[in-house]
């Protein structure tokens, strides 16, 4: 089931009011079948290697718990078998196509199997947030669950199952594991969550999806004509995961949870660390705990260190998908932070406190971030060769007329983000420090809602995209 | 860690109220908004004017399968014949009958012959192609009134639109506003960048960069749907018999054979896989086609089936089913070679 779809928002109505009918004991049995039904909706076998994942992890937990000498065989059972459902479904065709080039290089003809079979939504976000729990209970920092209830929902809570934000047992198993209440803020708050993540997804990302996917389609774009696609689809990229999120993260509050945020206004980050703290937040911590720390993180010497964030960086590639744009997307982010950690050693520190720095800072990751999605988007690298050729100067005037038109066009649609950004950064902090925020909260929240659910009935796109992250 | 839930909290009856409230208000506000339909896009002269001023023989309807398959100065040399390209990227069978009744037939004399180019079922999908960015194409090409597109449209609204959509557009008349709120947009957008002489060129040259021809072979781009075209073109559930009579086809016919035009529907061949296999259909689309042909045969009209046509080969193919942009001339020219000699002949000029 998709968010952006009438049966989600009936299916979203149904659970809520049955749910809040229950007794509290009744609900999260209500909630595992109404997240299986959630998942299953389009493509019942879905929820064969879900139900793999599932059944492993929970006996694994249990028994690391039960026999913690044998903790370290049982986490690599754990890790093995998500691995192997993962590279099934999702690296298999991708290596097969590598092997059959190499096997044709060296003219030899192999006939070599291909898996015909559609990738499962979600597969990389639940094996993730399962593994993820099995590694916190060796680890001592959860206790394994007792519940195969409670710990199926934790696999499978319907607003977080597709496309994340991944959640960590010590934070959602809690909250599965005591009574939920809500509040009207609590509420005011989650709708305003879900009309703002549907409008960014239905009013942005749908919208500049528009330019980004006809620049993308053309065979020889124009430097001006590229820059702007890319710039629609940096735009569009962005509205529609954080879209998922707030949508994600309002229909688990009016359940009465709280899922961590995913993203915090990635764009005005001032280097490659600093944005992988907001961009994919979930995500790169789950990398950053579950893997550079362990590898040794920056504890080993500057060569160890450069080693380790190269390895993070293929591996937040590969995750994305099957392909050599995401590793090169990822190799690029690895020397991009490399680089950066060098320039920081060498340019003195009085000098990067300068006034206007940091907004320097800002326009130029800006800018690299935008290299970025080129890379990620375009997914031959010839074709992407060819457009890092591109010379300005042969464009004809024509069109950087239509590249401006394009751009703000795209800007337009882009203006809610900068206000929300506006609002974030310096409206709320000034409110809280006048302690006005609560009071203002409780007529704020509906109003903007009501404002953003009637120009997203006016605004929203003739055609509907899925989601980008669905195919991750 | 207890797995079992503590006594909850009951949610006490004024959260509920509170909670109900704000989401009447977030939802029901803006069902207040109401600024009517918009007016409607004027009856665009100038294609008239054009058209008259070529005093066409023969004319050839369709929309980016024809604008991408025949080079009109191509295919006046090889038939001899003043033949008219009315080629709508994006049209389908609602333009095509307002550029027959209203373009075509309006003509004295009107041209011998009417060839209109469609894919699988376009014919019987009357709705298809009518809304979103396509409505104020459609809206140039009508007249103040249009009772047969009126009475047509609104009764494949009625079977064919979900039920949410219409709910929702009664719920919420504010989203008549849509297009005009997008053309704003642009607009503004427009004005930021150019001044209101540029707008135009601005506007062209778009249209130019994005042309079907500088597209990616395979790009996977489907315009179609980019642009908010609905509903695919060859649906298996879709029967001719029951479709047809909620068409614009009789009315085609009718038109043609008021003014004495010969008509004749060409049915385009889909891009072939890679090794030459005609592009898939349902299964029952053989049926659908023998229907159509008795059909239009019936009425003493022409039905011409390319789809497996051997010579029309992969290689003439660019995006998707468009042709690529220089295989246009040796298209044109296999075209007439094909159809030309399947037409009536030419009548000798009165004494």
């Amino acid at each position: 089931m998709i968010f952006h779809s009438l049966e989600f928002l009936v299916f979203l109505v149904a659970v809520l009011a049955a749910y809040w009918c229950l007794p509290a004991r009744w609900q999260n049995w209500f909630l595992v079948p109404a997240s299986l039904v959630f998942y299953g909706w389009v493509k019942p076998w879905f929820l064969l290697p879900f139900a793999a994942t599932t059944i492993i992890d929970y006996f694994v937990a249990r028994g690391i718990e039960a026999a913690p000498t044998k903790k370290r065989t049982l986490v690599t059972i754990s890790v093995v078998s998500n691995l192997a459902l993962l590279g099934l479904f999702k690296y298999f065709n991708f290596f097969i196509a590598n092997v059959a080039a190499l096997l044709d290089a060296l003219h030899l003809s192999v006939p070599l199997p291909v898996l015909q079979v559609v990738l499962p939504a979600g597969i990389s976000f639940y094996t993730f947030q399962s593994i993820g729990y099995v590694v916190d209970v060796a680890r001592g920092h959860v206790r394994a669950c007792r519940s195969f209830r409670d710990y199926a929902l934790f696999v499978s809570f319907f607003p977080q199952l597709v496309a994340g934000p991944i959640q960590r047992a010590g934070h959602l198993l809690t909250q599965i594991q005591r009574s939920r209440s809500l509040t009207p803020a609590l509420a005011a708050d989650a709708l305003f969550l879900l009309v703002w993540g549907f409008f960014k997804k239905v009013v942005i990302a749908d919208n500049v999806a528009v330019t980004a996917n006809k620049v993308f389609a053309l065979q020889d774009p124009s430097f001006p004509i590229l820059w702007t696609g890319v710039l629609a689809f940096c735009i569009q990229i962005y509205a529609d995961f954080s879209a998922y999120t707030d949508i994600a993260r309002g229909s688990a509050r009016l359940l009465g949870f709280d899922l961590s945020p995913n993203f915090n206004h990635p764009y005005i980050a001032d280097s490659p660390s600093d944005f992988w703290k907001r961009w994919h937040i979930s995500l790169s911590a789950w990398i950053r705990d579950y893997i550079y720390i362990p590898l040794g993180g920056s504890r080993g010497g500057t060569g160890r260190t450069l080693l380790n964030l190269t390895i993070i960086f293929l591996l937040t590639g590969l995750w994305h998908g099957a392909s050599w744009n995401f590793v090169l997307w990822g190799l690029y982010y690895a020397v991009l932070t490399i680089l950066y950690r060098l320039a920081a050693r060498l340019v003195p520190a009085a000098l990067q406190t300068l006034p206007g720095v940091r907004a320097g800072k800002i326009l130029l990751m800006f800018a690299l971030t935008n290299l970025g999605w080129l890379i990620f988007r375009e997914q031959s690298v010839a074709q992407l060769w060819r457009d890092l050729c591109l010379d300005p100067r042969a464009a004809p005037a024509g069109e950087w007329h239509v590249a401006a038109y394009l751009t703000v066009t795209t800007a337009l649609y882009a203006l809610p983000l900068l206000l929300h950004l506006v609002w974030d950064t310096t409206l709320r902090p000034l409110l809280a420090r006048w302690n006005a925020w609560p009071p203002v909260a409780c007529w704020v929240s509906p109003a903007t809602a009501t404002i953003l659910f009637a120009a997203l009935l006016v605004l929203r796109s003739n055609t509907t995209q899925d989601f980008i992250y669905f195919a991750f | 860690m207890p797995s079992a839930t503590a006594s909850p909290a009951p949610a006490r009856p004024k959260t509920w109220l509170v909670a109900a409230g704000i989401v009447a208000v977030v939802l029901g506000v803006p069902a207040w908004l109401d600024q009517g339909k918009p007016l409607r896009h004027p009856f665009n002269e100038r294609p008239l004017r054009a058209f008259e001023k070529a005093r066409a023989e023969g004319v050839l309807l369709g929309d980016s399968m024809l604008d991408t398959r025949i080079d009109p100065e191509v295919l006046k040399t090889v038939s001899g014949e003043r033949w008219e390209v009315l080629a709508q990227p994006g049209s389908s069978s609602a333009m095509w009958f307002l550029m027959l009744k209203n373009l075509v037939a309006v003509q004295t004399p009107p041209p011998r012959t009417v060839i209109v180019f469609f894919r699988d079922r376009q014919l019987t999908l009357p709705a298809h192609r009518t809304e979103g960015g396509y409505r104020k194409t459609i809206e140039s090409y009508m007249r103040e009134r249009e009772p047969v597109l009126d009475e047509l449209l609104q009764s494949s609204a009625r079977q064919q639109q979900p039920w949410a959509e219409r709910l929702t557009l009664a719920m919420y008349p504010v989203q008549w506003r849509r297009e005009a709120w997008r053309d704003k947009v642009q607009s503004w957008a427009l004005d930021l960048v150019a001044s209101s002489r540029e707008y135009n060129q601005i506007r062209d040259d778009a249209r130019a960069t994005f042309e079907l021809r500088h597209l990616r072979q395979d790009s996977g781009l489907d315009f179609e749907r980019e642009e908010g075209g609905q509903r695919g073109l060859d649906p298996a559930e879709h029967d001719f018999a029951a479709a047809v009579g909620r068409s614009f086809l009789p009315h085609l016919l009718a038109l043609a054979r008021a003014r004495q035009m010969h008509l004749v529907f060409f049915r385009v061949k889909r891009k072939p896989g890679a090794a030459g296999e005609p592009a898939t259909e349902s299964a029952t689309t053989p049926a659908y086609m023998q229907e159509l042909r008795a059909y239009v045969e019936k009425a003493g009209a022409q039905l011409m089936d390319e789809t497996r046509d051997a010579d029309v080969t992969r290689d003439f193919y660019g995006a998707d089913d468009h042709l690529a942009p220089a295989m246009m001339k040796s298209y044109t020219e296999l075209f007439w070679r094909k159809v030309g000699p399947q037409l009536p002949p030419v009548p000798a000029p009165a004494r």
